[in-house]
């Protein structure tokens, strides 16, 4: 930080972007507004006071506290629960759609491919309301021993995760050298072997990284989830929130930041997955 | 040719055509190819000779017409079930895979015993001397390492007919030609069909047997390299393989297999050819069938002409002159650059003489 407004000794060369002026504030004023709340967030998850308004020293009490707290807990094991069938589903379902969408060449296709990106683009306000509507109408699924009592969530999470599997996937689908699939054929495979051996490996990666984005994108959303949810069916996102509407303790700090240590480490597995791959280096430099 | 028993063809392409939209990429072609030839489709880009190719692989339906293999019809086998295998213009070695499992693929998923595969796979391998390499990811590899693993991918299979698709195209000079000798020893030694596509001239004279010369998704001819070169049929042969000076000429008169012609500049010559041509004809010349002197030659059995050195172009072992003949014409001829000094001889604005053969000259129908 101090490097950054100590004086300039000479004028910055047109190349040495590092040294401008306005370049810095920029880089400076971008990473506050992200980060500046983020931390403070984690940093007053340790502070030893009730109130969490002053610092008033270091503790890790907060952190046993919530893992005590019996409601905190089921509401994580609800959302674990959820992220991870919403995942597997919309996984399976996204790469479906990709593979359709790549594959073949039918009527309206356009249209399809539109009305699959849509739920990206529809506010989450407007999907919450209308699932809340659309479940309370057909009356189904509701009620059921855990985790059945889940289903409605879980139906709400995988409409609004798979697009995005299937995005991931299309954007990868569209690297690929269609000389692969041929050579395939051409040596023999029948169309179940080409995909299980060759089409398969390619996708792989965009496939677990488009698997952890809907993870994430699971484990965290609250708008659709609070209209969606029942007081049985508390996911982590709405405990935290009913949680801050008695007090904002330490505790809410706490609950968050582990929320964001598990969305922070999904993402970077995703993106590790999304390019350490032979076939990334090698797909398109094939083609002639 | 020891294996070549039989003479029933190993690929027989009947009235095949294949239209894209309103584009005939393959326009009603018919030819057949003999066992153990090495036979290379030729022709500009876009003259459909790698559709062709796709066809006999299987990789496209045709529009109209049929193709058998080995006296098989292909229409309803899938390209996975046909006795063929192909080098692809990228290679499309499988990037996830060594060169080993490359290799084997095609015998795997053939459900072959492990046993058998491993055997063929190091034999494969061996034959285009990747040996050193099994182990290796394709991105380890260079262009034309990669290039031996497509081929030993498709030999392992053992097919009837091996199709190679521009396979020198994307290498340097001096490995394309190293490779050219390299194919056709491997051709000699596996004993099967090559077919080879490919748009340069020299690569299919120097690698092939027959050469069809494709033209719009028509063949213009087919023949030996040396006919192809040496007696083109049509104007489009004669003038995109190798130079030619193309000049007009007008038949005087027809006998017993000779025409004298009036050919345009040069006068009246006596030229052998069948006899039904029609009256205006063209006059196909070979560059290097021009012989270039600074006197005029004494010989009568050469048609000789003055003319002036307009452009002089240096490729070291020969030049090309562009003349202007007396008569108007603008001749190109070769000179073998044999002495060291050669190079001085003509110079631009130089008047020399130039002659041929009149049967060096072939006749040329339109």
């Amino acid at each position: 930080m101090l490097a950054i407004f100590s004086r300039q000794r000479e004028r910055p060369g047109p190349l040495e972007y590092t040294r401008q002026f306005w370049l810095r504030l920029m880089v400076f004023t971008t990473m506050t507004l992200l980060y500046a709340p983020i931390i403070g967030l984690v940093v007053f998850s340790f502070n030893d006071s009730k109130r969490n308004i002053v610092w008033r020293g270091f503790t890790f009490d907060y952190y046993l506290k919530a893992w005590h707290n019996d409601g905190l807990i089921d509401a994580f094991v609800n959302s674990l629960t959820i992220a991870v069938i919403a995942t597997l589903i919309s996984t399976i379902i996204g790469t479906s759609v990709a593979l359709i969408l790549w594959r073949f060449r039918f009527p309206l296709k356009p249209i399809y491919e539109g009305t699959m990106a849509l739920p990206i683009v529809v506010p989450e306000i407007c999907m919450g309301v209308a699932m809340l509507v659309f479940f309370s109408r057909v009356g189904w699924p509701s009620g059921g021993p855990w985790p059945l009592n889940l289903s409605a969530i879980t139906i709400a999470h995988i409409s609004f995760c798979f697009p995005f599997v299937a995005v991931v996937i299309r954007a990868r689908l569209s690297g690929f050298n269609r000389e692969f699939e041929e050579a395939s054929r051409d040596l023999g495979a029948n169309e179940w072997q080409t995909f299980r051996h060759i089409i398969f490996p390619f996708i792989r990666p965009g496939l677990i990284s488009g698997a952890l984005l809907a993870f994430t994108l699971s484990i965290d959303d609250f708008i659709i989830t609070f209209f969606t949810s029942g007081p049985n069916t508390v996911t982590f996102p709405v405990k935290i929130y009913s949680m801050v509407r008695f007090s904002i303790t330490p505790e809410v700090n706490a609950a968050s930041t582990i929320l964001i240590v598990i969305t922070i480490i999904t993402t970077l597995l995703a993106m590790w997955f999304q390019t350490s791959s032979r076939f990334y280096k090698l797909s398109k430099e094939g083609a002639p | 040719m020891s294996n070549a028993q039989t003479n029933n063809p190993i690929i027989k392409i009947s009235h095949i055509s294949k239209d894209f939209g309103a584009v005939n990429a393959v326009d009603d072609v018919s030819f057949e190819i003999m066992p153990n030839e090495f036979f290379a489709l030729l022709g500009p880009s876009g003259c459909g000779k790698t559709t062709l190719l796709r066809l006999i692989a299987g990789l496209e339906s045709p529009t109209h017409g049929t193709i058998s293999i080995d006296g098989e019809n292909m229409d309803a086998i899938p390209a996975n079930r046909r006795p063929v295998n192909m080098v692809f213009q990228s290679y499309a070695v499988f990037p996830h895979m060594t060169v080993y499992n490359n290799v084997a693929y095609g015998l795997k998923v053939a459900k072959i015993c492990q046993s058998d595969i491993r055997q063929r796979v190091i034999e494969a391998i061996d034959s285009v001397q990747m040996g050193e390499y099994v182990n290796r990811r394709p991105d380890e590899l260079s262009g034309g390492q990669r290039q031996r693993v497509a081929l030993a991918r498709a030999l392992v299979k053992r097919p009837k007919v091996l199709l190679l698709d521009e396979p020198l195209s994307a290498l340097d000079a001096k490995l394309r030609k190293a490779m050219q000798l390299e194919l056709m020893q491997l051709q000699r030694k596996v004993g099967i069909t090559f077919i080879i596509v490919t748009h340069d001239q020299d690569e299919a004279l120097s690698m092939a047997d027959r050469i069809a010369v494709m033209d719009r998704g028509v063949v213009r001819q087919i023949a030996t390299p040396n006919v192809i070169y040496e007696s083109p049929t049509t104007r489009f042969v004669a003038d995109f393989i190798g130079k030619v000076n193309l000049i007009d000429a007008h038949v005087i008169a027809r006998n017993k297999g000779k025409l004298l012609v009036d050919v345009k500049g040069l006068g009246t010559m006596e030229i052998f050819h069948k006899n039904n041509t029609p009256d205006s004809v063209t006059i196909a010349l070979r560059p290097e069938k021009i012989v270039a002197s600074k006197r005029k030659p004494q010989t009568k059995d050469r048609i000789s002409t003055k003319g002036r050195v307009h452009e002089q172009v240096y490729y070291g072992n020969i030049s090309h002159l562009y003349v202007n003949t007396e008569a108007g014409l603008r001749l190109l001829i070769n000179i073998q650059n044999a002495s060291r000094s050669t190079v001085d001889l003509f110079g631009i604005d130089d008047d020399i003489w130039l002659s041929f053969y009149p049967s060096d000259a072939i006749i040329i129908t339109n």
